[in-house]
């Protein structure tokens, strides 16, 4: 037999087996396959530090309360969950919470009271190192600081729990509604060994889903959980996460029906892959990340050198006018047509247009006028001076580096135009790639002058941490911005129970911030979610993919 | 043999030992704090002190060094900061798959580059012998992601022949024996190919050479005379004169893929030991980064030593070299 025989001997074999496949993949009771490009970290929600192990973690873990999100208002509301029911005391800083009798853990062992105090008293301790450690900040404390556990979490009975908080706050909720842990399990864990422990990679929960199988680098296998006392999962699908590292990778298996979704479609493929024979849909959920061009507001190398005892301007943008003078010569709805095929908003802050409640939508982004920019540089001093007509100002050029991550070919693209724009104001840009790892660790050690970066931000209004002026407490202040106003709304704000009241103040904070221009705000980045046409119950909103899991069917 | 076998495995043992004692003091002047990695910023300083003890990170670089050999020595090669687990399992795990890519690899290259040539020695014709110059050139340098990206276009996007990551299907655990491993074999020809196809190209060009070379000898001339067929010529006689030193390119290539073989890995969404290497060196963890290492140095040493002893198996004349 000829070797032409052969070869077609074998394509058509290929061809039969893996048209078996794809038959199968057309009955209903089929997995839903979801690529991930990234491995999941760990399953303990102690310690889950990425958004897609968190949102894993949710399907595993139940919670007191569920969030569902009001896009009318922007609000997030709160119903029963693992509790089925809740009430606040009349001062408000209590919650009591009264609990579904006879549900269980996965491994049969019944679900109680002390679970949930078992679980929050993971969160606070320090020394188990939670990254959902200052959910605890809000509840009583001991004299020596720490969270007197006893006190804050009440035990009353086996299925009665009370929260007590020191005061009433808008996320108190938000904070009792962390995913809990089995304490038959960890009780007998030594808190030092928790981060390391077996446990994390054999999960015990009670969500709508258990873990069938993990294997690290390949796939991580979710089966309805028919113990969960949350949801009924008789007809939820298993759930399939396969890990494809690379982006072109996925959208090949997407088009090719290997895979069912597609968590984070780039817009540059989103008209190209509608248009295929596979029947692809896109989800478009509104932006919780933003992207910008930070400006060092303090003098790094005086502030390194006294330990951070000693706070002076940056010499080049250490002015508000200078940095509303580049935010002028950039031009961001350029940058956003170009990268992001409008799959965005332009940005005038840090807080998400979707939260209508707080979003300040009275106020308009600086228009691109480098005319404009040009003048108002030369008003405070800087001047084109040599054959390259760089400004100057008392003998120093505006000249810095503009750091960029290792990895990010997206920023590296917002840097390269950037750069244009910047020189034809006459300021000079060195584009500056550096290890991720370092990048963000010398962001927060406050190393560079200017670098462009995107933060996502968390359902629950959270801004303290980003423009609080205590800086030594707030490494993500990394424009090291400080305001006297900005931190008394910071600090009425996150108290307020009442959205109108806080609405009110989180509007003045984007004015103030939007005038003084720590960053120079570029765009908000709507997230693409492209699955199979077939999927259907895909209720994908900006709270989480996998939220509706138990209700996809093919 | 044996005292051949004995001082390679010697001189393995001190060069692994210096690369890992290389590998260990450069990895520490990484910047980078890996305990930042793990905890959130708002968590107390005193918890990334204790993090750092618990990684072994505090203390003098000789302090660290002395306590690894120390580990080492008691058969702890360390525990990794990101997987939490035994780095020994992680890599225990890990290493099945990049033999068995690797081998299959290396397999592939010889039968493609034996075959290849023993068709061009059928005919001698010049204009054939043109064509496999430039073909083999060519193929040897286009870069491997190119040819996963063509191979994946043509036999997976388009024609849904062949899968295109991983090494089974999803389900495929419930189905039977037989159609579990055609799964999986089904799945690892891409790879494979992707792997074995530049480096068929360029172990065809040596074999060609060295097989030029062999053809005109005495031997082979006195087998044509006896009336041997072109083909019992090629592969008794021509062929185990002209592969030896084809064993030690063999020896060299098997031991890079066994290192990681990183952009197929990645490409193909397999496990490996290139991912996981690349994975530990972003997340700081130097444990997995020194038995990454670790392990890459010994593929390396272990397969030159392979083709070494069977260099000298099949050429009497290397044995006697040594003996004298």
């Amino acid at each position: 037999m000829s070797l032409y025989r052969y070869l077609v001997i074998l394509c058509a074999v290929c061809t039969i087996v893996n048209g078996c496949d794809r038959q199968d993949a057309a009955k209903p009771s089929q997995p839903v396959v979801i690529a991930l490009s990234n491995d999941v970290d760990t399953f303990n929600p102690l310690f889950a530090s990425d958004a897609t192990t968190g949102e894993l973690n949710d399907l595993i873990f139940p919670s007191l309360v569920t969030p569902s999100f009001d896009t009318a208002s922007g609000e997030l509301h709160f119903s029963p969950s693992l509790a089925k029911s809740f009430e606040f005391s009349n001062d408000l800083k209590d919650i009591t919470f009264h609990l579904h009798s006879n549900v269980f853990w996965s491994d049969s062992v019944p679900i109680t009271a002390y679970d949930v105090q078992t679980t929050f008293s993971l969160y606070a301790d320090p020394q188990v190192g939670s990254v959902r450690q200052s959910a605890a900040d809000g509840m009583i404390k001991k004299s020596d600081g720490s969270v007197d556990i006893a006190k804050s979490v009440e035990v009353i009975d086996d299925t009665t729990v009370v929260f007590h908080f020191r005061q009433t706050y808008p996320g108190q909720l938000f904070d009792a509604g962390l995913p809990l842990l089995p304490a038959h399990i960890f009780d007998k864990i030594s808190r030092k060994d928790l981060r390391t422990h077996e446990s994390n990679r054999k999960p015990v929960g009670a969500g709508p889903y258990r873990l069938r199988s993990w294997t690290p680098m390949q796939e991580i296998v979710l089966e309805p959980n028919p113990l969960s006392p949350i949801v009924t999962t008789a007809k939820s699908p298993v759930l399939v996460f396969r890990i494809v590292p690379e982006y072109r990778s996925q959208l090949n298996q997407l088009k090719s029906g290997e895979i069912d979704m597609l968590l984070s479609l780039e817009a540059a493929d989103a008209a190209a892959v509608t248009g295929g024979s596979q029947q692809i849909s896109l989800v478009r959920i509104p932006a919780r990340r933003y992207h910008f061009i930070g400006w060092n507001n303090i003098d790094q190398q005086s502030y390194a050198a006294s330990g951070g005892k000693v706070i002076l301007p940056h010499p080049l943008f250490g002015d508000a006018r200078v940095r509303r003078a580049l935010t002028l010569a950039i031009d961001r709805l350029k940058l956003l047509e170009a990268l992001l095929n409008n799959y965005g908003v332009l940005a005038v802050g840090p807080i998400a247009p979707f939260f209508h409640w707080a979003y300040n939508d009275s106020l308009q982004p600086y228009a691109y006028d480098p005319q404009e920019a040009r003048l108002q540089l030369q008003q405070l001093g800087w001047k084109p001076v040599g054959r390259e007509k760089v400004l100057q100002k008392d003998g120093r050029e505006f000249s810095f580096a503009l750091c960029v991550p290792t990895g990010s070919p997206f920023w590296s693209s917002v840097a390269t135009i950037v750069q244009e724009q910047l020189r034809a104001v006459n300021v000079k840009a060195t584009i500056e790639h550096v290890e991720r790892a370092v990048y963000w660790q010398s962001l927060q050690e406050k190393k560079y002058d200017a670098w462009i970066a995107g933060f996502e931000v968390p359902l629950q209004m959270q801004q303290q941490e980003f423009w609080s002026s205590d800086l030594a407490k707030n490494p993500f202040n990394i424009s090291s911005y400080r305001n006297a106003r900005v931190d008394q709304l910071l600090t009425a704000a996150q108290f307020s129970t009442d959205p109108r009241d806080a609405g009110k103040m989180w509007k003045e904070l984007q004015s103030i911030l939007h005038r003084d221009q720590p960053f120079t705000f570029l765009f908000w980045e709507d997230r693409i979610v492209a699955m199979n046409s077939h999927l259907r119950g895909t209720a994908i909103n900006v709270l989480g993919t996998f939220q509706s899991a138990p209700q996809w069917s093919h | 043999m044996v005292t051949l076998v004995i001082r390679r495995i010697a001189v393995a043992l001190v060069l692994v030992f210096g690369l890992a004692t290389l590998v260990f003091f450069l990895s520490r002047l990484l910047p980078g704090d890996p305990a930042l990695l793990f905890i959130a910023p708002s968590v107390p300083a005193s918890v990334a002190d204790r993090l750092r003890n618990d990684f072994g990170l505090s203390g003098s670089f000789t302090h660290q060094y002395i306590s690894w050999i120390a580990g080492i020595l008691h058969g702890q090669i360390g525990y990794s900061f990101s997987l939490h687990r035994e780095v020994l399992g992680i890599i225990g795990n890990t290493l099945p798959y990049t033999l068995l890519l690797a081998g299959s690899a290396i397999a592939l290259e010889f039968v493609l580059a034996i075959g290849v040539v023993y068709c061009l020695s059928l005919k001698n014709s010049p204009s054939r012998n043109r064509f496999f110059s430039v073909a083999s050139i060519s193929m040897y340098t286009i870069p491997s992601f190119w040819i996963a990206y063509l191979l994946l276009q043509t036999f997976t996007v388009s024609s849904h022949i062949f899968p295109s990551s991983h090494y089974h299907s999803v389900g495929i655990d419930t189905a039977s024996w037989l159609s579990r491993n055609a799964d999986f074999l089904l799945h690892l020809i891409l790879p494979v190919c992707t792997l074995a196809l530049p480096g068929a190209a360029g172990l065809s060009r040596f074999l060609k050479a060295s097989v030029d070379q062999v053809a005109g000898m005495e031997y082979v001339l006195f087998a044509r005379s006896q009336g041997q067929s072109t083909t019992r010529i090629f592969f008794r006689t021509i062929l185990p004169n002209a592969i030896a030193p084809l064993l030690t390119l063999g020896g060299l290539e098997l031991g890079t893929l066994l290192a990681g073989a990183l952009i197929t890995e990645q490409i193909f969404s397999l496990p490996g030991m290139g991912r996981l290497t690349i994975a530990a060196l972003f997340a700081r963890d130097y444990p997995l980064i020194l038995g990454c290492t670790m392990t890459a140095g010994i593929a390396v040493i272990a397969s030159n030593m392979l083709a070494d002893i069977l260099h000298a198996t099949l050429d009497p004349r290397i044995r006697g070299v040594r003996r004298a």
